[in-house]
């Protein structure tokens, strides 16, 4: 998926829904209360309820991104709040906030993030920096990972194969539910 | 709403529950007042079903009885690794810091609010937390920044609205 590709259709996305495009100064729903990061970004526009459809040539595997609110912030940049990634084999991402650089198809996605695996393990996390061109992604904070099977934690991990193969490393410790060793 | 949600707000004592200061009687007992509306603030957290617990690195009564009237449960005290603290707690209850929230106040609080998927601090906290968090609250500590931040949260998570129906209907 080029980031040229997603800039169109996110574009797309915006006329579809009739959304239009605003200049103010911050939209973050948390700033009424409270003084955050976003005060210092530019913005050049934004847009609420995004729905992003992307369609991966010669895969299966499609991805709609939802988004409470997105911020353009420069030609290459999007900040995206309360945001989810569904993908089509049943993946999906759930964040708090995500920063998407589209000339370097890197997503920083910062918490609390839950990443689902199609094979039904569920992951969270405080952060997560999912490089999209490498098919990688990393966190260096503790991870916990439950399945039916059990709880896996480690002090970092990283996610390859489309979130379909998971290494967590440092301090790793499981508590299994039941013995997955027998038959 | 999108997004995944806080499941527990962790809480510094000192600082964040009670203003800076500690009173002393003549005895050498510690004196700490706590604010009404954060006590109310806690409650709102909990109805909603997200979690509050509180690590600090002093020992006090003063808050165990607080945190009993408030019925928290989870109450770390004389953890002098927050960090360390953060991460026994998380595992105890079987969450991932990333599905926290920690408001603490000075720099002890930095490296466990780092593992934390959102940290806040009081408007009083130190200058060196205050540029590290996600979130500065309006109010100082223990004038109301619980509160604000308790609401900050519901709001976030899309169940503030819920949260204000017994009252506003």
């Amino acid at each position: 998926m080029s980031a040229k590709l997603l800039g169109i259709l996110f574009v797309i996305s915006l006329v579809t829904a009739g959304i239009y495009f605003l200049n103010r100064d911050d939209t973050s729903p948390g700033t009424q209360s409270g003084q955050e990061e976003d005060e210092e970004l530019q913005v050049l526009r934004t847009a609420e309820n995004v729905v992003m459809h992307e369609k991966r040539p010669g895969s299966d595997k499609d991805l709609v991104i939802r988004a409470d609110a997105v911020t353009q912030t420069s030609d290459s940049s999007l900040v995206m709040n309360g945001f989810t990634i569904d993908r089509t084999d049943g993946m999906k991402v759930t964040g708090g906030r995500a920063e998407y650089d589209t000339s370097a198809s890197r997503l920083n996605i910062i918490g609390p993030v839950t990443i689902l695996t199609s094979d039904g393990w569920e992951a969270s996390l405080t952060d997560v920096v999912w490089d999209r061109k490498a098919d990688h992604a990393v966190t260096r904070k503790p991870v916990t990972v439950r399945g039916d099977q059990g709880t896996i934690r480690g002090d970092q991990a990283e996610f390859f194969d489309d979130f379909s193969r998971i290494q967590l490393a440092g301090n790793v410790r499981a508590k299994i539910t039941q013995n997955i060793f027998i038959d | 709403m999108t997004g995944a949600a806080i499941k527990y707000l962790i809480l510094d004592a000192d600082g964040v529950l009670t203003d800076s200061r500690i009173t002393y009687t003549d005895e050498g007992v510690e004196i700490k007042s706590f604010n009404v509306k954060d006590g109310h603030g806690i409650k709102l957290l909990m109805r909603a079903g997200i979690g509050v617990a509180v690590i600090t690195g002093r020992y006090s009564k003063a808050l165990e009885h607080r945190a009993h009237d408030l019925q928290i449960e989870h109450v770390v005290q004389g953890a002098k690794d927050k960090k360390a603290a953060l991460l026994d707690f998380a595992e105890e209850i079987g969450l991932a810091p990333g599905e926290m929230a920690y408001m603490g106040d000075d720099v002890v609080d930095l490296p466990a609010m780092a593992l934390c998927a959102l940290s806040i601090a009081p408007s009083d906290a130190v200058d060196m937390v205050k540029e590290r968090v996600d979130i500065v609250t309006k109010l100082p500590g223990g004038h109301g920044a619980v509160r604000e931040a308790a609401e900050i949260l519901l709001k976030r998570s899309g169940l503030f609205d819920a949260a204000m129906e017994r009252y506003v209907g």
